[in-house]
């Protein structure tokens, strides 16, 4: 959008970029991001089974019981505030490097891989950090 | 005496005064004087990297020269308050290059945008200001066409409609035939015409190409390496003697740099062939 002149024209329209840009992106990624979570969760849930089953022909029925035994709400409720900060963290250094680029077609690819690098470390960190203050507080199911 | 004069009679709407800046080491404008009349058509020539696409960066607010002011509807817009900037901008409407359209909304939503933000017109109204601009354009069945879906004319025309939704005191227009067939560059011109003739809107436009140039031209303008080489009234622009202006009316080529061992190469040719 900058590189077509768009985030130029709604400054001269009076609009404010950040908000038209950023604004919608982070609304949607707030829904989607917690929602691509819990279904990457799920999967993962899902691949333990078929992974018992296969090994140690372990029914359905013991593993969901096991399953829904060890996972306490609060397990849930960690995982969404994370997934929400993710969320925060990717749509914000997205619009910000997209907002920063300067020339042509070849400089939407660099800062694009260097949004996606830039996300996937924050998100890292930020995964650290969120486990150390979980675990520090007590919170942790872990602990 | 006689100069101030004539200045008072013609009201300048844009001022530029000793404009300057540079990339770097590069001074992509050198101390540019220019004043755009109201109701005037006033075109800005000169070719790749002279310097036109930073001027009208800098008339937009979206760049600070290093030197210089530049005044519209007299508020100088290099020091003034963003709120100043904002009340301007309003009296501008701009097409850009590409058009900048926003690819995921129609063209009504793309003309009705300003109108919705900015406005507190009711609905129906936004709708009939909309549908008057894109009939003035020649878009009134494309209304519904999202921006993908147009053709490079179509673009242009609808990206003039955005730029005259909030009814502006100046146009600017970048490029506006650049990459089009000629007779819908023709028609362009045409309706650049009608909107100066017909509402009296100032019109500045920034082109290379020629024959559009002088055809809807009240005063032509020219940018070399970032400097004002002349600004006349298109009859005696014509006419000037500056070596860069005839080179570039008279569309003559720069003269190519020979190449180290070019005798050599063209001999190689030469001698491959037979």
């Amino acid at each position: 959008m900058v590189v077509t002149e768009e985030i130029d024209a709604l400054r001269v329209m009076g609009l404010d970029p950040v908000e038209f840009t950023l604004a919608p992106k982070y609304l949607a990624a707030l829904i989607t991001v917690p929602c691509l979570t819990i279904l990457s969760t799920l999967s993962g849930i899902f691949a333990g089974y078929l992974f018992l089953a296969f090994s140690m022909d372990m029914s359905l029925r013991i593993y969901f019981q096991t399953v829904a035994e060890t996972i306490v709400l609060r397990d849930v409720a960690f995982m969404l505030v994370k997934s929400l900060v993710f969320a925060t963290i990717i749509v914000h250094v997205g619009c910000l490097e997209g907002l920063r680029v300067h020339g042509g077609p070849e400089a939407v690819g660099h800062s694009t891989t260097a949004a996606v690098v830039k996300s996937t470390f924050l998100i890292i960190f930020a995964d650290l950090v969120a486990t150390a203050i979980f675990y520090l507080m007590g919170w942790s199911s872990l602990g | 005496m006689t100069n101030s004069t004539a200045a008072k009679t013609r009201d300048e709407v844009i001022s530029i005064r000793g404009v300057s800046m540079s990339y770097g080491a590069r001074r992509v404008l050198d101390s540019v004087d220019l004043d755009v009349y109201r109701g005037e058509i006033l075109v800005l020539l000169g070719g790749s990297g002279s310097g036109k696409t930073t001027l009208l960066k800098h008339l937009l607010g979206l760049a600070k020269p290093e030197t210089g002011s530049i005044t519209i509807n007299g508020v100088d817009i290099t020091r003034c308050s963003p709120s100043e900037l904002g009340a301007v901008r309003r009296r501008i409407g701009v097409a850009f290059q590409g058009g900048a359209l926003f690819n995921s909304m129609s063209v009504e939503d793309n003309v009705a945008l300003p109108l919705r933000e900015l406005t507190q017109l009711a609905d129906p109204t936004i709708k009939l200001v909309v549908w008057m601009n894109l009939i003035a354009v020649g878009l009134a069945d494309a209304g519904s066409l999202y921006p993908p879906e147009l053709s490079g004319g179509m673009r242009k025309r609808a990206a003039l409609a955005r730029a005259m939704a909030l009814d502006p005191e100046i146009l600017i227009l970048d490029e506006p035939s650049a990459g089009l067939d000629p007779i819908v560059s023709a028609g362009l011109d045409e309706l650049i015409l009608f909107l100066n003739r017909s509402f009296g809107i100032t019109i500045l436009v920034v082109t290379h190409e020629l024959e559009s140039a002088f055809h809807i031209a009240d005063r032509v303008a020219m940018l070399y390496q970032g400097r004002l080489i002349a600004v006349d009234k298109k009859e005696q622009f014509a006419g000037n003697a500056h070596p860069r202006i005839r080179q570039f009316l008279d569309r003559h080529p720069d003269a190519v740099p020979r190449v180290a061992g070019e005798e050599f190469i063209t001999a190689f040719l030469r001698g491959s062939k037979t």
